[in-house]
């Protein structure tokens, strides 16, 4: 915890490097200074084998335990966890309000950002996120953040005026709304110039239909592609939003507003409803009430939460269950995570494996790695496959396993180079941990960063393989250093650590 | 030792991979489930099971990223109006006798700009084809929708790119962990969904990243790990092993032993790399290599300049990749394209914009080579198409099917290009 005194000598950092961006102020001032006191070391018999739920949650609710997290939360006991999180306003969390202070762009209206740099713009945005993810202790937001930015999927290269527009979406779409009611959300992003633009709602006038966000919206953003509609109903959900868009000047401006000259004020019959002529702005709210309100809506936003944060294959008795809360509540996320997060079907969950994005975030944060402004980062992350902000396709990056089995190398070496310090401005602080774990031999360091990494000591065989491969000898001698580096490097690109 | 013992698992794995995969066909015999019939770690498109059939040619893609300027590459010096609308850049006529550099006369009316000639060569020798005036329907002259488009294969539904859905569809017994290969840090994304590509930056750095007296034993410990639970990283994991060990084995020493050299820059080493791929004889299928540089809205150049440099080393290239692989280019094909062509009219920057139809290449033993496919549509203003540009009368995937079903074997044409029904242009001899 920071006290209040270094939190004004982290201002004072802030100001003489206001160029940087948000993860090299952050950085070195918070992650040292975050270490526990003391950390614990998992004996052969503390740790079982079995997955616990607390590690479960720290990894898929967010982006993996910093040290000391795991004993916190363990202390707490699970549900206080899951109030705790899910209301992150009451969280104290200088990183996050210094990430937030220290942004420039997230604080300009389209007007200014679009004089800006397009890749400043996405340099704050994917870096802010980085950031975030790596350092704030609302970890469930973040990881909330990036379920909907996967939902509502923007692609940064769609033009050149992207990054500001997505920049907006993320400040004033996804983030206010992570934690909110689904309708709030899906009526932000049918205002978000990102997403017209990016789904093309920009061209759908009434001379020539552009059908493209009508049926994502459809499609992906509510009803699921086997709800039931027709492609009649695509094309009458396109009428409703002809003229729907940006105005064609005002790109830079990025106003989004219905123009009436664009606008199909004809009758139209969608989902089996009459909507009579004469109407513009007020039957595209009643559209997207309708479709917030579908059934099937509620059933297609519980499968997708119950994925990600349970099961490739969504247990149906969950996701019946998380459907009726969003019935019940008027789609009220948290209310629907809560649920999730205490069920019986997230306790006894099966393994899933980490999407890129995650496995990096929480390598970093298990050996509480210290990021400066990098930008071997970005580069490692779109070697692993998954630069955020950067899924073409409307449907977002994939979430299942077995989408993201096949690119293992990266993830060794990206496991390799972190540890032995070969990513510039990322510094794990190994020496620091070992001293504050209090090890001094082979057997307990390998415990240690077990615990770090894994949550539980090795099993017996594992500890075999670790210790075979880094020999007896005293941990003062160079070798021995060099090979337990490899151990933890080895840790992190170990199955265990890939699967959550 | 190591590579010993790593061996013997990765044949253990790959026996258990066969009997696995022979019961969920078996399964999905008896359930009709298109899911289920996949192993766990395909992809899981909505196809049905895959033709199986034997290996055809390997596929290099090349892909021109930013617009090519087709009409500079394969040049129309038979149509008047290319040079009444290209007064500065336009490549001189083959007998223009008041230009020292000239186009390189293919067939009468299209002709080669001069930096590409090596490849004049290898078309009279009947190994190359050009096709004129093709492209994709996309209208957007956007790099990104039309390159999402072009690469995807498919208009609406499907996120998968063509690629991809051509390895799935066809189960060639090809189990190699290099069947598709993307070069570069990402995979492209006509390569999108095919989850067993590789994307390589350099097989010399397709390994693991540690100290050299160590990697061996890091290596056989990691092996190690992953054998201990049997699921999808095992096998991933094995692939990456065997990757690593096949790509460990290749000498990228070696010269093309004909004396011309692959360029320096990225796309000569790129194609290289492709060719020692090819020639150890690894199991690729597919290669994707994309080359940038040709979004030219200014000052492109004529003859010389910007993008006869860039031709150059595509010249070159090709020309280094066809010598060195020699009698092997029977059984390779290789194609080159690129989102959009540009604008007729030369701009006022002496460059040109986003235009529509461009040209495509084609290379090997199979292709119907000598000729330029093309139902030319002229020049002239009424001619053109949207803002001024080429129009297009021969779709891209009548090129890609050609290739596809002629020269790789795979009949699925209507999974790889759905709503599409290609037109076989006699470009591709059938495999025999």
């Amino acid at each position: 915890m920071l006290s209040r005194r270094d939190f004004l000598k982290l201002g004072s950092v802030t100001a003489v490097t206001a160029t940087a961006t948000a993860c090299s102020v952050v950085g070195r001032e918070v992650a040292q200074r975050d270490l526990p006191e003391s950390l614990s070391v998992p004996t052969p018999e503390s740790g079982g084998t079995a997955v616990n739920p607390i590690w479960r949650i720290l990894n898929r609710a967010g982006y993996g335990p910093r040290p000391g997290d795991l004993e916190r939360v363990t202390a707490m006991g699970m549900a206080a966890y899951v109030d705790e999180q899910l209301n992150p306003d009451a969280i104290d969390d200088p990183a996050a309000d210094l990430i937030e202070r220290n942004l420039s762009l997230y604080h300009m209206d389209i007007g200014q950002l679009t004089a800006q740099e397009e890749k400043d713009a996405a340099r704050e945005l994917i870096g802010s996120t980085i950031a975030r993810a790596l350092y704030s202790k609302k970890q469930l937001y973040e990881a909330m953040v990036e379920f909907w930015s996967d939902h509502f999927n923007i692609y940064l290269r769609k033009n050149q005026f992207m990054p500001f527009l997505k920049i907006i979406d993320d400040r004033d779409v996804i983030r206010p709304h992570a934690l909110g009611k689904f309708r709030d959300l899906l009526t932000a992003s049918a205002h978000s110039a990102a997403m017209l633009v990016y789904l093309d709602n920009v061209r759908n006038s009434k001379e020539s239909p552009n059908e493209n966000y009508a049926r994502e919206l459809m499609e992906l953003h509510t009803l699921g592609v086997h709800a039931g509609y027709t492609q009649q109903d695509v094309q009458e959900l396109a009428r409703i939003l002809t003229g729907w868009g940006v105005r064609p000047r005002g790109l830079r401006e990025g106003r989004v507003f219905l123009n009436e000259n664009r606008h199909d004020f004809g009758e139209k019959k969608f989902l089996d409803r009459t909507f009579p002529a004469g109407r513009g702005q007020e039957e595209i709210d009643e559209a997207l009430d309708l479709l917030a309100a579908h059934p099937a809506t509620a059933v297609f936003i519980a499968t997708k939460l119950v994925r990600r944060f349970v099961a490739d294959d969504p247990p149906a008795s969950l996701v019946e269950r998380v459907a009726q809360t969003f019935r019940d509540t008027d789609g009220d996320i948290k209310a629907m995570l809560r649920l999730i997060f205490l069920s019986d079907e997230f306790a006894a969950a099966p393994l899933k494996l980490k999407r890129p994005f995650t496995y990096m975030i929480s390598a970093l944060r298990a050996i509480n790695t210290d990021l400066g402004r990098s930008r071997q980062i970005g580069r490692w992350l779109e070697m692993l496959g998954q630069p955020i902000f950067l899924w073409p396709t409307p449907d977002g990056y994939p979430d299942t396993s077995d989408a993201w089995a096949a690119n293992l190398l990266p993830r060794w070496n990206f496991a390799l180079n972190l540890v032995h310090n070969q990513i510039p401005r990322a510094t794990p602080p190994l020496e620091k941990l070992v001293e504050v774990g209090g090890v001094d031999t082979v057997d307990g360091i390998l415990d240690l960063f077990s615990g770090l990494v894994n949550g539980r000591s090795l099993d017996s065989e594992t500890q075999n393989l670790f210790t075979a491969y880094v020999g007896n000898g005293p941990i003062s001698q160079p070798e021995t250093r060099q090979r337990l580096q490899d151990a933890v490097a080895l840790m992190i690109a170990s199955p265990t650590f890939q699967w959550t | 030792m190591q590579t010993q013992t790593f061996c013997d698992e990765y044949a253990q794995v790959s026996r258990r991979g066969f009997l696995a995969s022979g019961l969920q066909s078996a399964a999905a015999l008896l359930f009709g489930n298109q899911i289920a019939a996949l192993p766990d770690w395909m992809p899981r498109f909505a196809l049905a099971d895959p033709h199986v059939g034997p290996r055809g040619d390997t596929l290099v893609c090349i892909f021109l990223r930013g617009g090519a300027d087709g009409l500079n590459i394969v040049v129309p010096h038979g149509d008047e109006t290319y040079y009444q609308k290209r007064p500065t850049i336009g490549i001189p006529r083959p007998d223009d006798n008041s230009a020292e550099v000239r186009t390189v006369d293919l067939d009468g009316f299209f002709g080669l700009h001069p930096a590409l000639a090596p490849l004049a060569e290898i078309y009279r020798a009947g190994d190359m084809a050009f096709i004129h005036a093709t492209g994709s329907p996309d209208e957007t002259r956007s790099h990104f929708e039309a390159m999402d488009l072009m690469e995807r294969g498919a208009v609406t539904g499907d996120y998968s790119g063509w690629l991809a859905r051509h390895l799935a569809t066809l189960d060639t017994g090809n189990e190699s962990a290099l069947r598709a290969v993307g070069v570069g840090d990402m995979l492209q994304a006509s390569l999108t969904g095919a989850v067993s590509a590789t994307a390589l930056q350099s097989i010399a750095e397709y390994h693991l990243q540690g100290q050299d007296e160590r990697v061996g034993e890091m290596q056989a410990l990691l092996q190690a790990l992953y054998a201990q639970n049997e699921d999808i990283l095992t096998r991933a994991a094995n692939q990456t092993m065997a990757a690593i060990e096949m790509l460990g084995g290749i000498d990228t020493e070696g010269g093309t032993g004909n004396g011309r050299v692959y360029p320096e820059r990225d796309f000569g080493q790129a194609l290289q790399m492709v060719a020692h791929l090819i020639k150890a004889d690894v199991g690729v299928e597919v290669a994707c290599v994309d080359v940038g540089g040709w979004d030219t809205h200014v000052a492109q150049g004529s003859v010389e300049g910007v993008m006869a440099r860039n031709l150059d080393d595509v010249g070159q290239g090709l020309a280094a990749f066809y010598e060195d692989l020699g009698p092997q280019m029977d059984s390779v094909t290789v194609v080159v394209m690129s989102e959009f062509g540009r604008r007729v009219q030369e701009n006022g920057g002496l460059g040109t914009d986003h235009g529509h139809g461009n040209m495509m290449m084609a290379m090997g033993g199979g292709i119907n080579g000598g000729k330029v496919f093309a139902n030319w549509p002229g020049l002239h203003d009424e001619q053109l198409d949207g803002p001024g540009d080429l129009a297009i009368t021969t779709d891209y995937r009548d090129v890609l099917g050609s290739i596809i079903q002629n020269r790789l074997n795979n009949p699925r044409l209507t999974d790889i290009f759905p709503n599409y029904t290609v037109n076989d242009l006699g470009l591709a001899l059938p495999n025999s």
